[in-house]
């Protein structure tokens, strides 16, 4: 080999994403922090190609990823209409009954790197619900209550907390900032041809407007249509449907009530005969969403459980109708090009996880960027196996809502638990917490999306018992007590210091938040 | 006896109201830190160690001098109800008067334990006209109204500039008993000393420059409010003994 094969023309130094929803302002954002400076990186989205424009819900990750792109959080708060949130409550999953609901927090359990409180919990039979009796958060919730207090800095607070959105907002946002602070080429334009290189990579973007666009990396985040990984390199779609049904969605904005209407500082997720109603709080809206199974149900049904969920009002909504196919492509990184987004693929937003993956895998992209074309096989590998090991652990936890179900009044749920729909990896895991109680051990990766904690407070939010044995017990009676007491003294002194979310928000658009 | 609340200054009106200035009865004087203005930062400065707060209502950045160390602690008011400084900072001094938006109005707070009809300062005299003790309250108020707005530039220029940052005190007391105070903000000083010249003449033409050495410094006054809370406790002691 010459000595200099590997430096000239070989090195990475440009980078172009095709699509401009929100996976590709945030892949942007996420590479210009950190390249902006040192590449070239460009953006290229269709004037005529809608972005998907749902996707309201996200993680506490979000949270580093705007404040990593030197966002400012009032900002945000003001042109996204953005909320807190601090979890999710799923209500009438279990029995359907009106008072069935449970919490998942986003906070750990008390204590949980020290303890595990579950075999506690299981043994005390208390009448207080798991997340009630080791998290303080739900009680947070049910009071409306916000993460902080005004005087806290910008991503500062005493609870955790992820936010809720306007999606169409937050990618004008993005848009905004990427383009005037971090040196991101912006171009609209729409992708007519695509072109592949002798190594079986792309070559090059035509666009329709005689433009030709080429890079060292192309990150398709082209939407469902997936025009440079699926389209042109042909990596096939691995259709997920057998084991999660859903694949409509009908979407709708509702106004509040009143400026007194509390802005509910969690996502809702009520199951229906055929899905679930995803409920979203904003500053400005609710959005509010019917997720089914067209197997299971008709559009006309599906409507009539969305007009049912949202009152009277609803005849003045205009309502959207997306397909969905669950699933993802076999790889992600394939040649000189990676899938970021709903071109890598996509699952019911049950846990709100699409848009944490895009966080995950473009700071995959940002930590691990090849130096040369000569590595990157390798860390497309590397990136191959890591999002394959996440996208089956998000599978698993959002199946794992359908099998604990006890609904039995539709084919909807009877089919979910039919044990040829559950991925086998869940089915052994389900099997160990029979007598085991989900801790750190189970997971194998040091990342996990869903940590053990998440499990626990879906299994015991839901139902599930784990049989104790004396033997898998690993500390005192007194150190739950303790933990639970500790839990106690927060809810108290977390009531009594914060304030009412609306409220807070309130405050937030009109005096800001300090970055100090 | 004053169950009433916020009128309009009229010499008609008010003309028997009295003002019996007792800071052991001025609930608003209760307090360990007071939010003071640009305007009579010299003084302030002079004699409490000042720092920026933020407001527990808002968020936003506050200039403020400390009284005390504790909640509602105000170890500048003595046991007869006086001062125990020359500088009172002006937000408690005009108690319990204020001037309208638009500065054209002086109003009276008649609820405010200050009023009555017997004892104190005279507002008007038995012709109707200003007693001085009124006149220099008007002054006064005019210095509240304009250097409100004065002050939040100041503290946003402070801010713009990243100027602005956290400290965390700790002091002992001579009874052994030591805190931490949080919540303040200072002057961020190696920031401030390492700005560029133009910067800095800029600050300068501005009077932030003065002021922000102002506040810096006034953080020796800490040492004469430990002094001062360390003097009260041995006092109390020998009370009590
Ligand atoms: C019903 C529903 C609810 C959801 N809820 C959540 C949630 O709560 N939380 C969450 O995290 N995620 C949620 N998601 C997922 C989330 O919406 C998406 O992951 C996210 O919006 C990312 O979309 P995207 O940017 O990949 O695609 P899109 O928004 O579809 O963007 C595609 C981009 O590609 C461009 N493009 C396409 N073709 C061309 C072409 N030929 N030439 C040039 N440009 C082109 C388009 O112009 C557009 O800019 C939900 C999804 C659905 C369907």
């Amino acid at each position: 080999m010459k000595a200099n094969e590997a430096n000239f023309g070989d090195s990475i130094s440009s980078i172009l994403i095709v699509g401009g929803g929100s996976a590709g302002w945030l892949t942007a954002g996420i590479l210009a922090a950190r390249y902006g400076k040192t590449m070239s990186i460009t953006l290229v989205e269709s004037p005529d190609v809608k972005i998907i424009g749902v996707g309201e819900g996200t993680w506490p990750t979000m949270k580093s990823t705007l404040k990593e792109m030197g966002i400012s959080e009032t900002d945000f708060f003001r042109e996204c209409d953005a909320s807190f949130k601090h979890g999710a409550k799923f209500a009438k999953w279990v029995n359907g009954d009106e008072t069935d609901y449970y919490y998942h927090p986003l906070m750990l359990p008390q204590d949980f790197t020290k303890i595990n409180l579950a075999p506690f919990w299981l043994k005390s039979n208390g009448d207080r619900s798991f997340s009630e009796s080791v998290c303080f958060q739900e009680a947070l919730c049910e009071r409306a209550l916000a993460p902080k207090t005004v005087t806290m800095p910008e991503y500062n607070s005493a609870a955790n907390y992820a936010y809720h959105l306007n999606a169409g907002k937050f990618t004008k946002f993005l848009t905004d900032h990427c383009t005037e602070k971090l040196n991101v080429e912006h171009k609209l334009a729409t992708i007519s041809e695509v072109l592949k290189s002798e190594d079986g990579g792309i070559r090059c973007v035509k666009t329709t407007d005689g433009q030709q666009l080429s890079a060292d990396l192309f990150v398709d985040c082209t939407g469902m249509a997936s025009l440079l990984l699926g389209k042109t390199l042909g990596v096939e779609f691995i259709d997920k449907n057998d084991s999660l049904f859903i694949d409509r969605a009908l979407a709708a904005q509702k106004p509040y009530e009143s400026e007194e209407e509390p802005i509910l500082p969690y996502t809702v997720s009520t199951a229906q005969k055929a899905g679930w109603i995803w409920d979203i709080g904003l500053t400005s809206r609710r959005g509010i969403g019917y997720v089914y199974s067209s197997n299971h149900s008709s559009e006309e049904e599906a409507e009539e459980a969305l007009a049912d969920y949202i009152g009277p009002s609803f005849k003045e909504l205009s309502v959207k109708k997306i397909s969905i196919r669950s699933g993802h492509r076999e790889i992600f990184w394939k040649q000189n090009c990676v899938a970021i987004g709903l071109s890598a693929g996509f699952l019911e937003p049950l846990e709100a996880s699409a848009l944490m993956l895009i966080e995950i895998s473009a700071k995959f992209v940002r930590d691990q960027l090849p130096e040369t074309r000569k590595t990157m096989p390798i860390i497309a590998r590397r990136f191959n196996k890591a999002m394959t090991y996440h996208w089956e652990r998000i599978i698993d936890f959002l199946k794992l809502h359908y099998v604990l179900s006890k609904r039995d009044d539709t084919d909807f749920w009877i089919d979910n638990r039919c044990s040829s729909t559950i991925p086998e990896s869940l089915a052994e895991l389900l099997e160990l917490w029979k007598s085991h109680t989900p801790y750190r051990q189970d997971f194998s990766h040091k990342e996990e999306v869903f940590p053990a904690a998440s499990y626990q407070y879906v299994l015991y939010g839901m139902g599930f018992r784990t049989e104790i044995s004396n033997r898998s017990v690993e500390c005192t009676d007194e150190a739950y007590r303790a933990a639970v007491a500790e839990n106690e003294r927060m809810i108290s002194k977390a009531v009594e210091l914060l304030p009412d979310n609306r409220q807070l928000l309130q405050k937030i658009n009109r005096y800001g938040m300090s970055a100090l | 006896m004053n169950s009433g609340g916020i009128e309009r200054l009229s010499k008609t009106e008010h003309r028997n109201v009295h003002i019996n200035v007792d800071y052991l009865k001025q609930p608003e004087a209760a307090t360990h830190v007071v939010p003071v203005l640009i305007s009579e930062l010299l003084s302030v400065t002079a004699n409490y160690p000042t720092f920026l707060i933020k407001d527990s209502e808002t968020g936003e950045f506050l200039l403020a001098a400390l009284l005390g160390f504790t909640e509602n602690e105000n170890l500048f008011i003595s046991q007869d109800g006086s001062w125990r400084s020359t500088h009172v900072p002006l937000t408690i001094a005009r108690k319990p008067f204020h001037l309208s938006q638009d500065c054209l109005d002086v109003y009276i707070d008649m609820g405010n334990p200050w009023v009555n009809f017997e004892s104190g300062q005279r507002l008007f005299s038995d012709n109707g006209e200003y007693m001085p003790f009124m006149d220099n309250m008007l002054a006064m108020l005019e210095r509240i109204t304009s250097g409100v707005g004065e002050t939040k530039s100041f503290v946003k220029t402070l801010l713009d500039h990243g100027l602005v940052k956290p400290v965390s005190l700790d002091l002992t007391f001579e009874d052994t008993k030591s805190r931490n105070l949080q919540g303040l903000y200072n002057i961020d000083h190696e920031k401030l000393t390492s700005l560029s010249h133009e910067d800095l003449a800029g600050l300068h033409r501005l009077g932030i420059l003065e002021g922000a050495f102002m506040v810096l410094h006034s953080l020796e006054k800490m040492k004469s409010l430990v002094f001062l809370k360390d003097k009260l406790n041995r006092n109390f002691a020998e009370v009590t003994r």
